[in-house]
């Protein structure tokens, strides 16, 4: 898990709500699907003209990559953070 | 099994100072392990089904996914704090009332999402219905709630007129529907918003039936909190439950 997910999944409080005795070990595992979740998100939204350039881009190491993708997926900040709020309501449901 | 070892007796063993409505965060022992467990395979299935919708090229090994993946939660990581706030002001608008004006598409509809819109453009019904994904409606919002019943009562009358309707894929939109009505649904039963009645009954009834199992099923699991006393009738009610769902 990197840790700005971390980050993320403890703005949520849901690392709080996990079992004692098997928390770090569930936590990695829901920083992981969170991650895999995120990313689907992110490139199934983009366009498939400039999926080439994202490629490209990402082989470059491009440290501009994030406002590549900000500008060419649309509502690019809400799809990821209605994904996080989807996933946070849904490990709810479960604990 | 001996009457002593029966899990339903465990609470007259509990340590002296175990206090009522303990969360499940600080339980320990079988309790805990079962929720880990369950939360794991359900993790599992998200993690599946995530893979399944992200495009081949961004599959190209650990690196990309990374690139990818870090790329996503540093766009949301400047936003973190506010992450809990509703989302969208157009969630809150009648987008049904919206979508039902002459010459509007769904991407007319403001509120919904590039994914979601992606969703709602399956030609393929039961495509449709598996990736339905119903958004978290706010409170109250009742349009939005009638909105996706819509949809889903468009994807369930393609189905019909395919000679589809019997298979798993209905059944299950349809256990998806009872648990999104459970939730937003305001108390009305299912059939107050949406007509079922092109449903074939074998569909529905198994639909109510796997529900409810399901339902169950997810009570059993959690277990009970610590220091929480069942009444005898009441263990013996769950325990009857849980093995109507394992069926």
């Amino acid at each position: 898990m990197l840790p700005q997910t971390k980050k993320i999944l403890d703005s949520t409080g849901l690392l709080e709500k996990l079992p004692a005795e098997s928390k770090d070990k569930l936590a990695e595992k829901i920083g992981e699907t969170l991650e895999k979740k995120l990313v689907a998100a992110l490139t199934s939204n983009v366009p498939a003209d400039k999926v080439a350039e994202v490629e490209q881009r990402m082989d470059q190491n491009d440290s501009n990559l994030e406002q590549y993708l900000a500008e060419i997926v649309p509502n690019h900040q809400e799809i990821l953070r209605q994904t996080v709020d989807d996933f946070t309501q849904e490990v709810e449901g479960l604990l | 099994m001996p009457r002593e070892q029966m899990p339903t007796d465990a609470h007259e063993e509990e340590p002296e100072g175990v206090e009522e409505g303990l969360s499940p965060a600080e339980g320990q022992g079988p309790e805990a392990v079962e929720v880990s467990k369950e939360v794991t395979e359900a993790l599992a299935i998200q993690a599946e089904e995530a893979d399944r919708l992200t495009p081949d090229w961004a599959k190209k090994g650990r690196r990309t996914e990374l690139a990818l993946g870090l790329t996503a939660v540093m766009a949301l990581g400047a936003c973190a704090p506010a992450m809990r706030a509703p989302v969208g002001p157009d969630r809150t608008q009648p987008i049904f009332a919206q979508a039902e004006k002459p010459g509007r598409t769904y991407d007319d509809i403001p509120g919904l999402t590039a994914a979601e819109r992606e969703n709602m453009s399956y030609r393929n019904p039961s495509e449709r219905i598996a990736r339905l994904d119903f958004p978290k409606a706010q409170a109250g919002d009742k349009d939005t709630f009638v909105f996706y019943v819509t949809k889903l009562e468009d994807a369930l009358g393609d189905l019909s007129e395919n000679r589809d309707l019997s298979g798993s894929v209905a059944v299950d939109a349809l256990k998806r529907l009872h648990r999104f009505n459970a939730k937003y649904g305001g108390g009305k039963p299912l059939n107050y918003y949406l007509d079922t009645s092109s449903v074939p009954e074998k569909v529905r009834s198994d639909a109510w039936t796997g529900y409810k199992a399901d339902k169950r099923a997810a009570k059993g699991a959690r277990g009970k909190k610590r220091g929480t006393r069942y009444s005898r009738k009441a263990q013996r009610q769950a325990a009857s439950h849980e093995r109507v769902a394992r069926k």
